[in-house]
């Protein structure tokens, strides 16, 4: 091969991966992500996680990795009765979980198919914001679908309602990603009926999964209510001050010292 | 007409030698314990001067008694009910220690015990507060008989309406002088006190119109102490409580005048019972000062007139009272002769203490280097008085001289008259017309000398009939058994409060 050729082959070859490098490597990463799904493993993920592990030890719900002892009946029925706390499932699905659980690759699936999530909804969405998901968690920023904020009920670091669970430790027993999921869908005694009709937006899950995954980030020292009374006790002090100075200047003088200083003068 | 009957008195100044043995007696008997040091229930005052506390007259810094608001209505000057609660803590219109003065004793031990040494010891000056040695700055009449003038008698806040050369005058050699003015609380039948007291301690009782602190109600808020405009209510420091004269009931009730009448050495102070009349009492201190004679006057009640008797006895008052009050030598000063005046009646407090204003000193008068004596030059007219008449009517009439002009005239028809019967050097011409421009007949002239120059105890003091023993027999204990024990009732300890 010429020199001359070689260049313009060398140009060709150039072009070729540059035309690669750029629309290629998307083109890649999305073939990646393309694959097909883990259904069973995906299904677990977003209706099962937030009370039950594989593996993982307890949560609101019993460790399943037990269930691969079951037989097939049994455990058929056991996730058809998990409906009321899941929401409906189909034939498909149950039968689908059914063999899930069998699998005793389950664990490895699922945290197989949770990065899989993760990384979706990294490349989809903007990044969970800490500073977002404090302003929705205290109801600063209402959610998009009206749904109350989540202080009303829940308590966190050194703020919130008594109502439901206490969060502030929540990141101990769930992943950022769990309590997405629990978030997002909601699916508790008390929270459900909330929030299904006014449902809490994946963008917002993440924000409020991020918030409450990192407790030693709030500012734990006040809360802004107390910060408030501080603050109100601060510049009271202040009027308090001011106030016995305007009053002092009323006050009567020494009379008897005051006509002696008068005369001497 | 709500006839109310008052244990009332009357000062004649003219009497007044300022040898405060009445101030003494009183702090004998009652101030003479810690805490009290410096309470002068009893005071004698040098006029010009600016008396105990210093300047106590000058509301415009004390802030005490009564003003007439711009709605026409009766307010206390402070601690009325929306004054008191912001001063709760803190009230700008006290009288301080500066004010009063730090009480002091001698080490008169040191003189016992001292080592042995080259000098004589000596008991030096201690405070009674905290026990330390002190240099003595101020004390309860340390503007007595005109000492420290620069200071004190020219800053005599009656000066107000006199022009820079009256008062120069005044304080001129030759012309200088001074009177006493001998205080206790006035026992007023419209007491500011009583109207700022938040605890409802003071009170001013119904049968004599003594005023009163009930020691175990008072929570020591001194309201009282800034509302009086004589500054006659002294706070203890010791039992956190005030304190005031108390006119001496224990013998008042035992038919004995107060020590400190009973004491008097000039026998200047008379003692007896008025009726006045409680319902017109706001009305009547509502009027514009220069009235305020007249109307405290207007409230006096005529103890011979049937009407008044007649509703004094439906109110209770006893017909032993009411022949006390009949027979009161108040009534003559105060009413029949009108010499007597309220002190400071501009104060709006209606003060139930009269006082004599003095004639004396008049003005001496010199011609070839001796002063003359003959009745045209001493006795001559009331506007050669060293005094002057301005001076006096903001003491005794709110800055009104008419009745300060007449009581005087009338002082001065009586001795004129006095001096033309012991010396028979005035013609009767002259007499005549002089009693009838004071508005005197001889014999009331001769009944004014009677009562001033000649009272006897029982003249000067009507002491009216309490019957303590019957409020004694309603506690269960027979009259027999519990003599002696009227008066001062349960003698409690007074201690700091809850």
């Amino acid at each position: 091969m010429d020199m001359r050729s070689f260049l313009k082959n060398s140009r060709i070859v150039f072009w070729e991966i540059a035309f690669l490098l750029v629309v290629g490597w998307p083109g890649f990463s999305l073939a990646a992500d393309n694959a097909p799904a883990d259904k069973p493993a995906e299904l677990f993920f977003y209706r099962c996680a937030g009370c039950h592990t594989i593996g993982g030890g307890k949560l609101s719900g019993p460790d399943l990795t037990a269930a691969t002892q079951w037989s097939v009946p049994d455990l058929g029925i056991a996730v058809k009765k998990m409906e009321k706390n899941a929401g409906s499932l189909t034939q498909i699905d149950i039968d689908q979980m059914v063999d899930f659980l069998k699998d005793p690759a389950a664990a490895g699936r699922i945290t197989k198919q949770k990065q899989r999530i993760a990384d979706k909804l990294r490349t989809e969405l903007p990044p969970p914001s800490f500073s977002q998901g404090q302003k929705l968690f205290r109801g600063q920023k209402t959610l998009k679908n009206g749904g109350p904020a989540c202080i009303s009920c829940h308590y966190f670091v050194n703020e919130g309602g008594s109502l439901g669970l206490d969060l502030t430790t929540i990141k101990d027993r769930s992943s950022a990603v769990v309590l997405q999921s629990a978030i997002e869908s909601a699916n508790y005694k008390v929270m459900k009926p909330i929030y299904e009709q006014r449902k809490i937006t994946l963008e917002e899950s993440l924000h409020l999964a991020e918030y409450l995954s990192h407790p030693e980030k709030v500012n734990s020292r006040l809360a802004p209510a107390q910060e408030q009374i501080v603050k109100g006790a601060g510049l009271g002090f202040v009027v308090f001050l001011a106030l016995l100075w305007l009053l002092n200047r009323q006050r009567k003088g020494r009379t008897r010292e005051n006509l002696i200083k008068r005369s001497s003068k | 007409m709500d006839v109310r009957a008052h244990v009332s008195m009357v000062f004649h100044l003219d009497k007044c030698i300022g040898c405060h043995t009445c101030s003494v007696a009183c702090k004998n008997i009652w101030t003479d314990r810690p805490g009290a040091e410096y309470m002068w229930w009893n005071n004698v005052e040098t006029k010009p001067g600016t008396g105990y506390p210093a300047q106590w007259e000058d509301q415009l810094n004390f802030k005490g008694g009564w003003v007439v608001d711009k709605d026409r209505k009766l307010k206390l000057r402070s601690q009325d009910k929306t004054d008191f609660l912001p001063k709760l803590f803190y009230n700008p219109n006290q009288p301080g220690l500066s004010d009063y003065y730090e009480p002091w004793t001698y080490a008169y031990q040191n003189l016992f015990d001292a080592p042995l040494g080259k000098d004589q010891p000596t008991a030096i000056p201690v405070s009674k507060i905290t026990g330390e040695p002190i240099d003595i700055e101020s004390g309860p009449n340390w503007d007595d008989d005109l000492s420290g003038s620069p200071i004190y008698a020219e800053n005599d806040p009656n000066f107000k309406n006199l022009t820079a050369d009256e008062k120069e005058m005044l304080f001129s050699v030759e012309r200088i002088s001074m009177m006493y003015l001998p205080r206790i609380c006035n026992h007023c039948a419209n007491p500011s006190c009583v109207a700022a007291c938040p605890s409802g301690a003071l009170y001013k009782r119904g049968e004599d119109g003594i005023v009163l602190i009930n020691q175990d109600k008072c929570r020591g808020w001194r309201a009282c102490v800034s509302a009086c405009p004589y500054k006659k209510i002294y706070y203890n420091w010791k039992t956190g409580k005030s304190e005031k004269c108390i006119l001496c009931y224990p013998r008042v009730e035992t038919g004995q005048p107060p020590a400190c009448f009973h004491t008097c050495v000039g026998r200047i102070r008379y003692m007896g019972v008025m009726l006045y009349d409680a319902d017109r009492i706001e009305e009547a201190m509502k009027v514009p000062k220069e009235g305020l004679v007249d109307s405290q006057r207007s409230l006096l009640l005529d103890p011979h007139d049937p009407k008044v008797i007649e509703k004094a006895l439906a109110n209770g008052i006893s017909p032993g009272w009411i022949e006390s009050a009949q027979r009161s030598p108040i009534w003559k000063f105060v009413m029949e002769w009108k010499l007597a005046l309220p002190l400071h009646p501009e104060f709006r407090t209606l003060p139930m203490l009269y006082y004599v204003p003095p004639l004396l000193p008049v003005m001496g008068r010199t011609e070839n280097n001796i002063y003359e004596h003959d009745a045209d030059t001493i006795f001559s007219t009331i506007e050669k008085a060293r005094l002057p008449m301005k001076y006096l009517s903001m003491l005794f009439s709110a800055g009104n001289i008419t009745p300060v002009e007449e009581s005087m005239r009338r002082l001065l028809a009586v001795r004129i008259y006095q001096r033309s019967i012991t010396m028979g050097d005035i013609e009767a011409e002259r007499l005549k017309r002089i009693l009838r421009e004071a508005g005197l007949t001889e014999k009331q002239a001769q009944e004014i000398y009677t009562l001033s120059a000649l009272p006897g105890p029982e003249d000067r003091f009507m002491m009216p009939p309490i019957q303590r023993e019957e409020a004694v027999e309603k506690t269960g204990c027979s009259p027999e058994q519990c003599k002696g024990t009227c008066g001062l009732g349960k003698t409690q300890k007074p201690e700091r409060g809850p």
